[in-house]
């Protein structure tokens, strides 16, 4: 009896299991109407972008503002310093009168710097006076302005030489203003501008925006989405954000529901509802494109959006409308993987998308979380995923024939790659180039073998030391340096440097000069090289764990191309010189003042540059030929023109278009003692000087990072006293010699 | 039959795991020996030939056939003369039995901060040296490979000891009772009654420690990464590991495919010796 109750019981489970995976109740007649269309998700949102009216410069643009009517205004000056004032409608701008705001034009000192309606209807005018102070105004019945007297925009930061300008203001329906400043400080105001008590605070960036009497703010740990009414000062419930708000975007609330826009996208909760949906994702948008900063997110009337962007010196807007007739994912993908994030691959990919519409790019990184940088040879500690686990998932992808079509090669072993033909031949995309003289051949050519292209960068960048010309002059070999070092030991050669990260940097710059000439390391030149390594350590006072805050675990200026405190204690006088890795043109003018002070120079090391963003296409891919048409894009003057600080173009006519460009950039680096140093963006003779030194560069810098912790592990160890010169050099090749004989 | 059916289906559960996990990989194994790393041409013994050469292959076999030769007999004598003082325990048995078992529960993780915590140029063990006035070494960089035997025997000692344990349980008391009356001693009764009855145990014991001795690549690669600085632990995992980094799937096949063979022709070694053993303790 058991036997059969337990019988029964298995075929009902499995039954009861089987009908779960079924549709639900549809019928066989029912499932064969089931179309190839109806199997793919339609719907998806496609950005447009506006051009600004032809008689407009987009370099004078003020705001884009929509009225309490759903009309999209646009606000300008021209040349003669008015204001003008556009309407968008059936996708064209026409001109409307605006002279209520000629009161403002350039003869006054204010000038306006945003024009926005707020919750009760009324026009509101943001600007600079003198001192860059900031003023209110808003539009009375009569149709002029009124100013609007607000005493925080008179007072100054504590710390800051600055006065106190809202990151948002936005004005409630019963005509409160509320404001935000840097810090998560949030002021509610009432509309003759006297402080209203709140005692809000949001995050650093706080973002607040209003609907009705609402004001709505994130929290301080941009976890929850919090709300007031300021009539009734009741307070709502609180709603859990399920997005990372740590980007900086901007947030808005329309009716019930809440939007949020930012570089990875547009994302929305509706009230009620404790779940974010990302409804554009910034990959397949401008909102990701690194030479872009959202300015703007107004929320349209028929779910429809508008974006402004800043680009270098001009503002773009973008709409962003959804068409159901299109697939949600384009059904063509192009895939391109990569260890870290490259910006000029973001922004090229951006671009792209605009010309090709229908691909989907998908844009693989494996090192999500960049928000820390260490520079060569320092692993991050907090990485619990080393690099090498990211090559093992795409060795296991390549070996499947599922690997992406573009390869960025930075980290990935690139000789194996070739050697097992992983990598296709990009001969016929980079020849032509080459020989049309379209690429910095110096540099290019160190990736040519045989006539065949494997791998090319996208950028370069190089270092320079810079500083005493003496000492600069002595840097053509590290044995120079030293011994310019030991008979100069009154004030130090550089930095003082954590042993590891000083290793790593001479490493890389003078790796040739420990090969002999088969090309290996040699044992006795490396042991050479060490020794003079240990000369310039002990000279600067290199210890274990030494200023790794500025060297090794830099806060994004390693990145930057120099070490934010060496610049100041090379302009002190305190060391002789600096090394600095040069991403572009601005990165050098802080390094020439300081280089200035000595009566000094600069000059590139050992005519060494590292390749950034190495392109390499996967010959099992399924779009080689999309790919190809994405590389021409990545090389071409359009991208390559684009300063994005991660190194400078290949592309000539865009390096020629940095060379020419003047740019009125003024630079302040600060210390926390106070003391700062100024700098002016280098000089059209500076330009042409720089773009020698680039000229001369020829050695691209040692991409094996195996071997370079190899030699670090020993060097690391003799500088530190555990074993002597000959031991680690002995240690390191016989390392490298299994490393290689594998 | 039908306690064949039975025994089938008991059976084939594992069998399938054994099919999908381990043969039909191992068989694309054997196919990509035959291949190159990419495109899947036809190379003959090409692989094998480079594997043969390579200097690293070289150094990784003699490192881990060192390390069985060392370590397998070490464990086995140790793990025995354990076995056999708990077994004539009277009291307490159960708990040494559990202790023993204890290093086979601890996460390697965690078994490799403990031994850095010990070996570190500036650890435990060096610390207690300069206490009685002894030099220390840089055990982890210097005197690795003795360290990876200590911490194989550490942590594989109780499992064998169970073994063996299992093994002694087999050997009827009445036989020690007998040697008793006719005046045996304790190493006598060892060495006529203990240690040929634990002959059919030496196989499968001797197998399993084998086939454990290749599991240690995770405490040594864990202790010194994917190129140790003392060469002696660099192991054959170390060279298969590097290998699929660089994507050389060709060697790396090669080299397993060999590797899986000299395994089976040494349990079938084995086999055959315990088969002759039995034979002839059979005829005695």
């Amino acid at each position: 009896m058991k036997k059969k109750i337990s019988i029964i019981m298995s075929c009902l489970l499995l039954l009861l299991t089987l009908s779960g995976c079924s549709n639900g109740g549809k019928g066989d007649k029912e499932k064969e109407n089931i179309t190839v269309e109806d199997k793919i998700t339609i719907g998806r949102y496609v950005e447009e972008t506006i051009d600004f009216p032809k008689e407009v410069d987009p370099d004078d643009y003020i705001s884009l503002t929509v009225t309490p009517y759903g009309i999209i205004e646009l606000y300008t000056y021209n040349n003669f310093g008015f204001y003008e004032k556009y309407v968008y409608t059936d996708k064209e701008w026409t001109k409307e009168n605006a002279d209520e705001l000629q009161v403002f034009n350039r003869t006054n000192t204010m000038r306006i710097t945003d024009v926005f309606y707020g919750e009760d209807g009324r026009q509101y005018l943001l600007g600079n006076s003198t001192g860059y102070k900031n003023a209110f105004y808003r539009l009375s019945d009569q149709g002029e302005y009124e100013k609007v007297e607000i005493k925080k925009f008179e007072e100054k930061y504590t710390d800051l030489d600055m006065f106190y300008r809202p990151v948002i203001i936005k004005v409630l329906k019963n005509g409160m203003i509320a404001a935000s400043y840097l810090r998560g400080e949030i002021e509610v105001y009432s509309s003759d501008g006297q402080s209203v008590e709140a005692e809000l605070t949001s995050s650093y960036d706080a973002k607040i925006t209003v609907e009705e009497n609402n004001l709505y703010y994130t929290s301080q740990n941009n976890d929850e989405l919090l709300t007031i009414n300021m009539e009734t000062k009741e307070e709502g419930t609180p709603r859990a954000i399920e997005i990372d708000l740590s980007n900086i975007g901007i947030l808005e609330y329309d009716s019930t529901t809440a939007y949020f826009c930012d570089t990875s996208g547009i994302h929305l909760n509706k009230e009620g509802s404790s779940l974010w949906e990302t409804i554009v994702d910034g990959n397949q948008s401008s909102l990701n494109m690194p030479s872009l900063t959202l300015s703007k997110f107004i929320v349209g009337a028929e779910d429809d959006f508008y974006c402004v962007y800043q680009d270098t010196n001009k503002a773009v807007i973008k709409y962003l409308y959804y068409d159901e007739n299109l697939s949600t994912i384009p059904s063509v993908e192009l895939s391109i993987f990569s260890l870290t994030d490259s910006k000029t691959i973001r922004q090229a990919i951006a671009m792209f998308r605009e010309s090709h519409p229908d691909v989907f790019v998908n844009y693989r990184v494996a090192k999500q979380d960049q928000g820390k940088y260490y520079t060569y040879g320092i692993e991050d500690p907090e990485q619990t995923v080393t690099d090498t686990d990211y090559i093992k998932t795409l060795n296991t992808e390549l070996l499947s024939s599922k690997g992406a079509d573009i390869l960025v090669l930075d980290g990935l072993p690139i000789d194996s790659y070739i050697e097992k033909g992983v990598l296709e031949d990009m001969g016929s995309i980079f020849t032509p180039m080459l020989e049309n003289g379209e690429l910095i051949e110096n540099i290019a050519d160190n990736y040519i073998d045989d006539g065949k292209v494997y791998a090319m960068p996208v950028r370069f960048k190089f270092p320079i030391i810079y500083g005493n010309a003496e000492a600069v002059n002595f840097a053509g070999s590290i044995k120079e340096l030293a011994d310019y070092t030991k008979s100069n030991q009154e004030i130090p050669l550089l930095y003082e440097s954590n042993y590891r990260a000083l290793a790593a940097w001479f490493l890389l710059i003078y790796y040739d000069q420990i090969l002999n000439d088969k090309n290996v390391i040699d044992e006795g030149m490396l042991q050479d090289f060490l020794e003079a390594m240990n000369i310039i350590a002990s000279n600067i006072g290199a210890s274990d764990d030494a200023v790794l805050d500025h060297l090794g675990k830099s806060t994004g200026y390693v990145e930057y191309g120099y070490w934010v405190s060496a610049v100041g204690d090379v302009h002190k006088k305190l060391i002789q010189s600096n090394i600095g890795l040069m991403n572009g043109i601005a990165d050098f003018a802080i390094p020439l003042v300081a280089a200035s002070q000595w009566k000094g120079t600069y000059n590139a090391m050992n005519q060494t540059f590292a390749a950034s963003a190495l392109i390499g296409i996967n010959s099992a891919g399924q779009q080689k030929e999309l790919a190809k048409k994405f590389i021409q894009l990545l090389y071409s003057e359009e991208v390559q023109s684009l300063a994005l600080e991660d190194g400078f173009p290949l592309n000539t006519k865009a390096m020629d278009g940095w060379i020419q460009k003047d740019q009125s950039i003024g630079m302040v680096l600060g210390f926390e003692d106070g003391y700062e140093v100024r700098a002016d963006y280098p000089t059209s003779s500076l330009r042409k000087k720089i773009y020698e030194k680039i000229c001369s560069l020829s050695k691209p810098m040692m991409n094996d990072t195996t071997m370079l912790n190899m030699i670090l592990d020993e060097a690391e160890r003799y500088l530190r006293g555990d074993i002597t010169a000959e031991q680690a050099a002995k240690n390191a090749v016989s390392s490298i010699s299994t490393y290689i004989s594998e | 039959m039908k306690e064949n059916r039975k025994a089938w289906a008991f059976l084939a559960p594992s069998f399938l795991g054994v099919i999908f996990f381990v043969l039909i990989p191992f068989s694309d194994a054997i196919k990509r020996s035959f291949k190159e790393a990419m495109g899947g041409k036809f190379v003959g013994m090409d692989n094998y030939m480079n594997v043969l050469h390579n200097e690293a292959f070289r150094i990784a076999a003699q490192n881990t056939s060192r390390f069985i030769i060392i370590c397998v007999p070490i464990l086995l004598l140790l793990s025995l003369v354990l076995a056999v003082m708990i077994n004539n325990l009277k009291k307490h048995r159960s708990f040494f039995k559990t202790s023993f078992l204890i290093p086979l529960a601890i996460p390697v993780s965690s078994v490799v901060f403990l031994w850095k915590v010990v070996f570190h140029q500036n650890g435990l063990l060096n610390g207690a040296l300069s206490v009685i006035g002894l030099e220390g070494y840089d055990w982890m960089s210097t005197k690795a490979f003795p360290v990876l035997v200590f911490s194989y025997i550490w942590k594989n000692i109780g499992y064998d000891m169970v073994l063996w344990l299992a093994g002694l349980d087999g050997i009827s008391q009445t036989m020690y009772e007998a040697a008793a009356v006719d005046g045996a001693n304790a190493w006598k009764k060892f060495w006529y009654i203990t240690l040929p009855g634990l002959l059919p145990t030496v196989f499968i014991v001797t197998v399993l420690s084998i086939l454990n001795s290749f599991k240690v690549f995770r405490e040594a690669y864990l202790i010194a990464g994917a190129y140790p600085r003392d060469n002696n632990i660099y192991m054959l995992q170390h060279l298969f590991n590097n290998w699929f980094t660089k994507l050389d799937i060709q060697k790396m096949s090669a080299a397993a495919v060999m590797l899986a063979l000299i395994i089976v022709a040494i349990i079938l070694i084995l086999q055959r010796i315990d088969t002759k053993v039995d034979r002839k303790l059979d005829i005695e």
